[in-house]
């Protein structure tokens, strides 16, 4: 047992740091989750724990399956404006399977988030554009990850698991000839290149039952950020064909180089305490580090080789990518749940503090500070028609995040974009039935 | 809870499925921008009955330095500086139009203000105006190098005139009000952009040095050998806090002989009207050809009137934020 624990601890610490970039970061994952606004390091039941902790996947002793949707409708804005930031909404999928090893109850268990607007979104803005960091691209993309988890004696769960992504490499080649004046007549020759690389990045978690009634937990994820690297070829000659040509050998080589879907690396750490048979507390606080998020805006490196014309163009250097100066954070999250008879209410708090500094300088990669009040309940149905025995729950949750007002003051009378307020708020919502076999 | 549980899903199963929550622009609609552009000369667009980039334009006459106001009920009104062709050449006028939409053609210009006083030697043009209250207020340039004021009570269709100029030994003349201050810019002798102060608008204080002028040590830079033709406002942004914008018009090349200048158009500002700094870098904000900017803007979006030639003559076109 112990080899078993080691090995799964090993997997997690030997994997690569980073973590997910996802909308279950941002929303939460399935109605349960949040409608405790995420306090569910310690409290997850079901499913769900493929997210929050995969250690909890073990927890129980049923083949669940967790079926939801989920929604999320932003309106930030910037001087009042509506900035028209996506919605996010997709399947929630989740899947638990318990077994034993040696005795030991082992469970395997996977999370999927799926879009039904885009598998994934990537968007590469440019630097100085304005733009709600936090909500322009993160909530637009799949979220898979499968977990291996097992219980040890003394109420010890451990769990690890990999979350799967793309990153892009790509290459367009156009060789021949480009035709001058009439660029119809042009004979170019054309090769695409493109490779999703697939990108594993690790997840673990932990938890004691400590007492009968109070359950601790820890879990980590690493960061994660998506490399978008695009290469444009053209090389040949210019002119008419079978003509001798305007610039022979000429060329034109552009690579963009950015970085999308950021998702820091976070460890968290919580206590689920049932204080009665029908109250539950669940606290997490949770560390983002932020300070490692770099400008996402495109580096660009152009070529051009146009012979005897090469005097006549002038294209000056890409200026260097202001840093962002974002910093770690810590977020709280508090949830509760009440049960009466068949029936749950739940309720959670989060505050997440902004990463990001007052934007003052070029850069416009704006976020608030965040409160999000949370609200939910769920209903408990025994099995259908003798074919499903356990009972089957299904849950709902709605949330509000509010992003109070900040004032983002240029240093610079001259900036090109000038003072602005940002604000919003953010309605969510999720339905999930859960059930267990 | 039943119905609890059944309103969740309809109103889930309504967002996802009937385009409730579908994506809008993906966050790039209603950006802020403070006045630095860029800004881009409108296209032909044949379906509009509007001649693109022109709102003034004539084959024989002269229209240049125009000023652009607000329109009561949308759109703008504009003000333009004509040569007349019954006149000396020289001397100028000050016509205005109504322009409700820039899709449309503006109303007919209407001459508004004529140089009738023995100091402006036949000549009225480059109007600033700004509101003061009811109240618009233009400084035009008159004659060689005076600058007068006229104040109009009923939208701009008739001034009434200052008898004597505010500052004279300058041209160009732009004006900001904050509410309580009155910055003038203009060119001064040296061909520099020089500045005014005023608590009333009455009298003037001039600046002991000019607050920009070309930027001779950048080879590169679009003011490289002149600046002209400055713009002035007083814009409040989204926190409240104001910053007064200059636009003007720079001079990369010096022109060959028989040839027009070549302008494009820049963007400097300034918090306190005293230390001013331009747009980062050396590039323009609306290429050339383009001089004598105005600029009026309505919430995050801005609209230049500029002049540049139209076949041989000056014309007044338009150029749009994003």
């Amino acid at each position: 047992m112990k080899r078993l624990a080691v090995a799964l601890a090993a997997a997690a610490l030997a994997a690569p740091q980073v973590a997910r970039a996802n909308p279950a970061d941002a929303y939460g994952f399935g109605a349960r989750a949040q409608s405790m606004a995420g306090a569910q390091v310690a409290s997850a039941d079901g499913a769900s724990a493929a997210y929050y902790n995969p250690a909890l996947l073990a927890a129980s002793p049923d083949i669940r399956i967790d079926v939801g949707y989920q929604l999320a409708v932003p309106r930030l804005t910037v001087d009042g404006h509506d900035t028209g930031v996506d919605a996010s909404r997709g399947l929630a999928l989740g899947l638990a399977v318990p077994g034993q090893l040696l005795g030991a109850r082992l469970a395997v268990g996977a999370g999927l988030f799926l879009p039904d607007q885009h598998i994934t979104r990537t968007r590469t803005l440019a630097s100085a554009q304005p733009r709600f960091a936090l909500y322009d691209n993160r909530p637009q993309r799949l979220f898979l990850a499968a977990n291996l988890a097992v219980r040890l004696p003394r109420g010890v769960y451990l769990g690890a698991g990999i979350a799967y992504m793309s990153s892009t490499q790509g290459t367009v080649a156009l060789d021949g000839v480009v035709g001058f004046p009439d660029p119809n007549v042009s004979q170019l020759q054309l090769a695409i290149d493109v490779d999703l690389k697939t990108i594993r990045y690790p997840q673990a978690g932990a938890a004691w039952e400590a007492l009968p009634w109070l359950t601790l937990g820890a879990s980590y994820r690493g960061g994660f950020r998506l490399d978008i690297d695009q290469t444009f070829d053209i090389t040949g000659d210019v002119g008419t064909p079978g003509a001798t040509p305007v610039v022979p050998d000429g060329s034109l080589h552009l690579r963009s180089r950015a970085q999308d879907l950021f998702q820091p690396a976070q460890a968290t750490v919580g206590a689920a305490a049932r204080l009665t048979p029908r109250w539950m507390v669940a606290f997490d606080l949770g560390w983002h580090r932020w300070s490692v998020f770099e400008n996402p805006a495109a580096k660009i490196d152009l070529g051009l080789d146009l012979g005897p014309f090469q005097d006549l163009v002038d294209i000056p250097p890409q200026e260097p990518l202001p840093a962002p100066h974002y910093h770690d954070i810590a977020v709280p999250r508090v949830g509760v749940e009440h049960t009466r008879g068949d029936t749950r209410w739940r309720a959670g708090y989060r505050y997440e503090p902004s990463p990001a500094p007052p934007q003052r300088g070029a850069t416009n990669f704006i976020d608030n500070d965040k409160h999000t009040l949370a609200l939910g309940a769920g209903i408990d149905k025994l099995g259908l028609g003798g074919i499903i025995l356990k009972p089957i729950s299904f849950d709902v949750a709605l949330d509000v995040t509010w992003l109070p007002a900040r004032d983002h003051h240029k240093i610079l009378a001259a900036d090109p974009i000038g003072d602005y307020r940002s604000t919003g708020v953010i309605v969510a919502g999720s339905v999930m039935s859960r059930w267990r076999f | 809870m039943h119905r609890l549980l059944a309103l969740a899903l309809a109103t889930t199963t309504a967002a996802c499925g009937f385009g409730l929550a579908d994506d809008s622009s993906g966050g790039r609609d209603d950006l802020p921008q403070s006045g630095a552009g860029p800004f881009k000369k409108l296209e032909v667009d044949d379906t509009t009955a509007a001649d693109e980039p022109w709102i003034a334009t004539d084959p024989v006459l002269e229209l240049t330095e125009a000023a652009l106001t607000a329109r009561p009920g949308g759109g703008h009104v504009v003000y333009v500086t004509r040569e007349p062709a019954a006149e000396p050449a020289g001397d100028t006028t000050i016509w205005r139009a109504e322009l409700p939409d820039r899709r449309e053609l503006p109303t007919p210009f209407v001459e508004v203000l004529t140089a009738d006083r023995t100091w402006e030697e036949g000549h009225v043009g480059a109007p600033a105006i700004v509101r003061e209250g009811d109240v618009l207020v233009m400084f035009y340039a008159a004659g060689i190098d005076s600058v007068g004021r006229a104040d109009s009570i009923d939208g701009g269709l008739t001034w009434t005139k200052w008898p004597a100029p505010v500052l004279t030994g300058v041209t160009s003349p732009a004006i900001g009000y904050d509410g309580a201050t009155w910055l003038l810019a203009f060119i001064d002798e040296t061909g520099a952009i020089g500045l005014a102060r005023s608590d009333d608008g009455h009298e003037f204080t001039r600046a002991a040095a000019p607050i920009l002028t070309a930027r001779t040590d950048d080879p590169g830079a679009f003011d490289h050998v002149a600046v002209a033709a400055p713009s002035l406002a007083w814009l409040v942004e989204g926190t409240g806090r104001g910053h007064w914008a200059l636009w003007y018009a720079g001079l990369e090349e010096s022109p060959g002989e028989g040839e027009r200048p070549l302008y494009a158009i820049g963007y400097a500002a300034s918090w306190d009207g005293a230390s001013w700094s331009r747009l980062p870098g050396n590039r323009p904000i609306a290429a050339a050809p383009a001089t004598e900017p105005t600029v009026a803007l309505d919430d995050n979006h801005g609209v230049m009137a500029y002049t540049a030639p139209n076949g041989r003559r000056q014309s007044i076109g338009l150029a749009v934020t994003p």
